[in-house]
């Protein structure tokens, strides 16, 4: 693959183009971002590659705030014209967004920001020679044993990326910053004999973990050691009896749990959802902002943070894509709403510092506000204490279904697998177990959260925000926890 | 944006790279895109992507790269750079090689130029007096206002060279009013000026207004009318995890094992058809490796059909491809149904309400997901943008939203009214194309919960 621009190219170009902007009388604010990222993703069903995919894709975008109206355009041309036409484009939709609109976008001008954020103590995971991806991901899907009693097929995945981008603005902002990313999973798929199917997943469903970091944190997760158990859950799921419907203690291992505070806290701790802005596809928000600093979301155990300061979370950064510094915010403190994750937009509707959450997955899309690591601290103990305290409880462990309202107040979640615990053991398997519940509510009967040596920062590398769709890569920081009397069933 | 025809820089870059075994796929698109929210146009672009995959075989032994960069050097190196990398890739067995000529199976409508070439002022200028209808009604309008236009084009070393463009325009409006309710209207069309804007603001104001004060329903089975935006939720839904030919092949599909037995009830006929959407000049009727695309029964009558196929999966069951190459979010090559069609009925839409004696409207889901038995096609979600009581045939006012959780083959199977016409509605997964469906009536839809309980 060719070089790519460099930076200090892309730095010109970005000036050029602003310094255009500058002379129109109309300009409030615009800013240039160049964002080139290489990607390489692989996909071994059963015995063979099915595929081996290496991308690249670079270019710049230009927000333009203009006469009160944003506009956006953007170019994967590397030529001063194309980049300068992009700026003008922009300008001419921020002018006729101004025109159409009921009310002018109200801005705040901030602090220019300069530096430079890089992974650090990574190894390049592309430059990892391919056939030793490739011997990773084959030795699990071989120990997986496809086609050998009724496991039917299995699959792995790997996928690695490396990311540079700069961003410049009219404020004086210039930040420059690069990535490594890694992640892996497999999964097995048994039918039995009725034709019943089921997934088991490892490290988690929704292909695997991933995480800011070299090929080191896959090599971490030891894929073809684990593939046998995985293997065997996954026939002796063909067997287990559904859970029964009812109200049950639940324990939610780390990977579900990642996911609930996902769509329970991260998604409705968005201010742009809040504040109406995202209601024409993911919908709004049951947090309001009067409810900041008085409105009891959970239980005291519960402190939640969006810490882009994590290390090796996939919501970990310099600064985001308007140049706000990466900081750690509380979202939930002792169980009390406290904050927002913020743009610098919305933060001055309601007069508090952005908390730095804009963010967009290529150079040719508009930062949204997104989660960066939305993490639960940890509480004490293991997870064997957690599991002998709960006795008669269920565990439920590694995503299978997801679905919540559009306030992010309802959901119902299903789970791979679970198990009945007694005696602080898991004696009873049960298959597509689901448990339902309203957020406020799951979040006040927390009465455990195990300790630090279980707090685990899991990384979701596709949350699907924004039209048209955008994919970010955001971390989930957690330990198993426990809820009392929480609706269960089966799907 | 590069200026010269695609096809003609695909086929150069094969020439000159001199790999005897390679495909080259192209798209290339410019969307104007109006997302407004509470009557300001927040975030508006001129969105334009590239995206080019070059894949090259070597004995079986076949690896991929992707660039946004369209230009005969550019392809010419990512050919290059995926010749390099199949030596580290075993050989897949039953790789039938790539593409070779073949006719397109249907003609694609030219774009509408008006469409093609809107500006920002166009979009803008349409949005205004939607913007003020609302506020005339006390509401504020969220949604967006789309032009797309889209180019895209196959060449494979064996002799395929297909290429086509289309435009779409596209909108979604919600009326908002200020204690939280919402309705819901969209359309898509070939021709901008065909969408009326006026037209779909009043319709969005109105459901709007209808849906105050809404009251709790408890769960339980009730008759529902679902309207196509609900429809086709559900059957975008089905298709994701139940009629491509890899869900098959895991047993995890609907269709799975399954051929020519009952699935679902005889008035249900799901098809996908991109020749006919191609006709009609909203999508193209080839895939991403140029294999053109044929139109597909999936459940004829509530009878299983076959799923469709990429040319992998197509060769592994000793078929010819169905020309349903694609990618889904997660770029991964597999085959899926994505021009889908679920046939219409005798009715009436009208008619499909008046036949409630009681039961609910439903006009839109909110975040359906088929994960929990695809085999039966299990969904859960909850209803949004307005949901009514209907008595003795009329709706009488808004509930609160509910969630269902239903078998889809099993609650297809109870439609005993299905609408003489079907709608083009947006599909969320692509910029282009759409889902049509019809309304449905269907007795004792399973819902759950209460979607918005505190």
């Amino acid at each position: 693959m060719r070089d790519g621009l460099p930076i200090e190219a892309a730095r010109r170009l970005a000036l050029e183009a602003l310094s255009g902007l500058r002379r129109e009388a109309d300009l409030i604010y615009a800013d240039v971002r160049f964002v080139d990222e290489e990607r390489e993703r692989i996909r071994v069903r059963n015995h063979e590659v099915e595929g081996v995919t290496r991308g690249r894709s670079a270019g710049f975008g230009v927000r333009v705030l203009a006469a009160g109206g944003w506009g956006f355009a953007c170019t994967e041309g590397f030529g001063v014209d194309a980049v300068v036409d992009a700026a003008r484009r922009a300008l001419a939709v921020a002018r006729a967004s101004a025109a159409a609109s009921t009310r002018a976008v109200r801005w705040v001008e901030g602090p220019a920001h300069t530096g430079v954020y890089r992974t650090e103590g990574a190894e390049d995971p592309i430059a990892v020679p391919l056939d030793q991806k490739l011997a990773d991901l084959l030795a699990a899907t071989a120990a997986l044993g496809p086609g050998r009693g009724a496991i039917r097929s299995a699959e792995a995945k790997g996928d690695f990326a490396r990311r540079r981008q700069l961003l410049v603005s009219t404020e004086g902002t210039d930040v420059e910053q690069s990535f490594f990313y890694a992640g892996a999973g497999f999964a097995a798929y048994a039918v039995g004999d009725d034709g019943v199917a089921q997934r088991r997943s490892y490290p988690t469903s929704i292909d695997g973990d991933h995480g800011q970091g070299g090929y080191e944190r896959v090599s971490a997760m030891r894929l073809a050691e684990e593939a046998p158990r995985i293997r065997e859950e996954a026939i002796e799921l063909l067997r287990a009896p559904l859970l029964p419907e009812g109200r049950r203690d639940v324990v939610l291992a780390s990977d579900q749990l990642a996911l609930q505070i996902h769509e329970s806290c991260g998604h409705p701790a968005e201010l742009d959802r809040a504040l109406g802005t995202e209601i024409s596809l993911a919908g709004g928000s049951f947090l309001e902002p009067s409810m900041m600093g008085s409105f009891r979301y959970g239980s005291p155990l519960v402190s939640l943070v969006a810490d882009a300061t994590s290390p090796g979370g996939l919501g970990t950064f310099g600064y985001d894509d308007e140049g706000v510094p990466a900081k750690r915010v509380d979202i939930v403190r002792d169980g009390v709403f406290q904050g927002w994750l913020s743009s610098r937009e919305t933060a001055a509707e309601l007069g508090i510092e952005p908390s730095g959450a804009m963010r967009a997955d290529t150079y040719a899309r508009i930062p949204l506000i997104r989660m960066v690591n939305v993490s639960l601290e940890p509480g004490s103990g293991s997870l064997d204490d957690l599991l002998a305290d709960s006795d008669g409880a269920v565990l439920f462990e590694t995503n299978k279904s997801w679905s919540i309202d559009d306030l992010r107040l309802h959901f119902q979640f299903g789970c791979e697998i679970a198990w009945e615990v007694r005696g602080g053991r898991r004696v009873q398997m049960y298959r597509d177990p689901v448990y339902a519940g309203t957020t406020p509510k799951l979040w006040g009967k927390c009465d455990a959260i195990a300790g630090p040596e279980e707090w685990r920062l899991w990384g979701i590398g596709t949350c699907g925000k924004g039209e048209p769709m955008q994919l970010m890569r955001v971390g989930h920081g957690c330990a198993p926890a426990r809820f009392r009397d929480v609706e269960v069933g089966h799907g | 944006m590069a200026d010269a025809p695609l096809l003609e820089v695909l086929r150069r870059a094969i020439e000159r790279s001199g790999e005897p075994e390679v495909e080259l796929y192209a798209r290339r698109s410019r969307r104007g895109f109006a997302r407004f929210a509470s009557n300001v146009l927040g975030q508006h672009g001129e969105l334009d992507d590239v995206e080019v995959t070059a894949r090259v075989a070597r004995g079986g032994r076949i690896a991929a790269v992707a660039t946004n960069r369209a230009t005969v050097d550019d392809l010419t190196d990512a050919i290059r750079d995926a010749a390099s990398l199949c030596p580290y890739v075993p050989p897949c067995e039953g790789f039938p090689g790539f593409a070779g000529a073949a006719p397109l199976s249907a003609e694609t409508a030219p774009p509408a130029p008006a469409t093609r070439d809107a500006t920002p002022k166009d979009r803008a200028d349409r949005l205004a007096p939607a913007f003020a209808r609302a506020a005339e009604a006390g509401l504020v309008l969220s949604g967006t206002l789309t032009t797309t236009w889209l180019e895209s084009a196959v060449a494979t070393s064996a002799g395929q060279e297909v290429s086509g463009e289309v435009a779409l325009a596209g909108a979604r409006l919600f009326a908002l009013s200020p204690d939280g309710q919402s309705g819901f209207a969209g359309a898509t069309r070939r021709e901008l000026d065909a969408l009326d804007l006026g037209g779909l603001a009043a319709h969005a104001v109105d459901r709007c207004l209808r849906a105050k004060d809404p009251r709790p329903l408890a769960p339980g089975r009730y008759d529902v009318v679902l309207e196509p935006a609900a429809v086709a939720e559900l059957l975008e839904w089905m298709s994701m995890t139940g009629f491509g030919a890899a869900e098959a092949e895991q047993g995890t599909s609907l269709l799975a094992g399954r051929e020519g037995e009952r699935v679902t009830g005889a008035r249900i006929t799901i098809v996908d058809d991109a020749p006919g959407m191609a006709k009609a000049g909203l999508g193209l009727p080839f895939d991403r490796e140029g294999t053109p695309s044929e139109k597909v029964v999936l459940i004829d009558r509530g009878i299983a059909g076959r799923p469709v196929t990429d040319r992998l999966t197509a060769a592994r069951a000793g078929a010819r491809s169905t020309g349903h190459a694609s990618v889904g979010l997660d770029d991964e090559l597999r085959p899926a149904a994505k021009a889908l069609r679920l046939e219409p009925g005798a009715d009436d839409p009208a008619a499909l309400v008046r036949g409630l004696d009681a039961g609910l409207l439903v006009s839109r889901f909110h975040y359906v997901n088929g994960m929990l038995d695809p085999r039966r096609a299990l969904m859960t979600g909850t209803t949004r943008d307005g949901t009514y009581w209907v008595e003795r045939g009329e709706p009488m006012h808004a509930v609160k939203n509910l969630r269902f959780t239903d078998s889809i083959l099993e609650a297809f199977a109870r439609a005993d009214g299905i609408a003489d016409r079907v709608e083009p509605v947006p599909t969320w997964w692509s910029e282009w194309g759409a889902t049509f469906v019809p309304a449905l009536r269907i007795r004792g839809f399973r819902f759950t919960g209460a979607a918005e309980a505190s």
